[in-house]
């Protein structure tokens, strides 16, 4: 088994691990949406930065800004009970302190390393770049589209409705610097 | 390789952050977005709407022009103007209580009721404060502080103009706060607006 595909089993197992998690927690919707953008993650990274890593002086300065962006988003989280509210909304009971030992405290730990990953030209911190891209494209409108108007009655305020989109920003622009790396590097993308 | 080894490979030269004007335009679009959501949430349609329009409006202009000619300092006397003429306004609808008689008014009808304090923060603080931004990007020649000039123009002439289609719709026998200073606020956006366009085509 090449190192590469030893770094794509690791992840798979990874996307095994947490969506079993987030399935049995946090109810279909929410974690249907993390589990599009973990394998659309795993797609995209294949095809660009596994292959041709972006320079870190290129993408770090932007992957800090996406998760000091999506660290704001997940204070507003946090600070308007948006683990209780999600929970309700899709009927799984989910709680705040389910929310915050997820969100507030393991998945950022992941986050933080994979600033290191990038650092040190590290693949799996490359696919925690495109994982986060991809989740922040799929995953933020949702809390202006989807959430509130699911929830029923006028159109109102979701928790992290304020802080969701700036985050999907940044998170484009690091997907955008991968794919344009990539492509100047060599073939891998139309 | 030892950890200390990967560590001393850390690259130390110096790392510029390009930011491209597709993210400024991203950037953009994403707050604006998030606010005119705030706004109808906390004020209704009729709000909602001419925040939405400014703030297209402005993105545009602002994309098909000042977003690559940055260099407007003179236009700084236009939006210190404009920035009064709002303070202005602030301060007539805040005597005659315009967040009282909103929902009473024929084209507030059906909006959220909403207190003073709400309505001063998003219509005027928010906006003034925002502009004194804007005013220091401009003077700084950065991208994003004739973006928030435009919208500032543009955000004086929706507001100004809400308030005269209000005033139209009520008739003659009241008159709706805003309705005096509104004039100021037009002539201040349309000599912003006048100004910058003539700066383009001088180009």
């Amino acid at each position: 088994m090449t190192q590469k595909r030893a770094y794509q089993v690791t992840v798979a197992g990874f996307i095994l691990v947490l969506e079993g998690l987030l399935f049995q927690t946090m109810g279909r919707m929410p974690a249907a949406i993390i589990l599009t953008a973990t394998v659309g993650g795993f797609i995209f990274w294949s095809l660009t930065s596994l292959k041709h890593p972006t320079p870190p002086s290129l993408l770090v300065p932007v992957y800090l800004l996406t998760i000091l962006a999506l660290w704001v988003h997940i204070g507003e989280e946090y600070a308007f009970d948006f683990g209780a509210r999600i929970g309700k909304l899709v009927g799984s009971g989910w709680t705040n302190s389910e929310y915050t030992l997820s969100f507030v405290y393991i998945v950022p730990m992941l986050w933080i390393l994979g600033a290191v990953g990038i650092l040190f030209r590290h693949p799996l911190g490359y696919y925690m770049a495109a994982f986060i891209g991809c989740g922040m494209f799929l995953g933020e409108p949702t809390h202006l589209l989807v959430f509130p108007v699911r929830e029923g009655g006028r159109y109102h305020y979701f928790p992290g409705m304020w802080t969701s989109l700036l985050p999907m920003v940044f998170g484009i622009w690091m997907l955008w610097l991968m794919l344009s790396h990539a492509r100047r590097s060599g073939k891998v993308l139309p | 390789m030892s950890w200390l080894t990967r560590i001393r490979d850390i690259d130390e030269t110096k790392v510029e952050l390009f930011v491209p004007d597709a993210v400024y335009l991203g950037t953009f679009a994403a707050l604006g977005a998030t606010l005119i959501a705030a706004v109808y949430i906390y004020f209704g349609i009729v709000l909602a709407v001419s925040s939405a329009v400014s703030i297209a409006v402005a993105l545009l202009t602002w994309w098909r022009t000042t977003r690559r000619n940055f260099q407007r300092r003179r236009s700084l006397p236009y939006v210190v103007m404009t920035l009064l003429a709002v303070l202005l306004q602030s301060l007539e609808c805040w005597m005659l209580d315009l967040p009282g008689r909103w929902s009473h008014l024929a084209l507030g009808r059906g909006a959220p009721a909403f207190g003073t304090k709400m309505f001063v923060g998003f219509f005027f603080i928010g906006p003034v404060a925002l502009g004194l931004w804007g005013a220091l990007g401009v003077y700084l020649h950065r991208p994003w502080g004739n973006f928030i000039a435009w919208l500032l123009f543009y955000h004086a002439g929706a507001v100004a103009l809400v308030i005269v289609l209000a005033q139209l719709l009520e008739g003659s026998h009241s008159l709706v706060p805003g309705l005096v200073t509104a004039p100021l606020l037009v002539l201040a956006a349309i000599s912003g607006i006048r100004f910058l366009l003539q700066a383009e085509k001088a180009i």
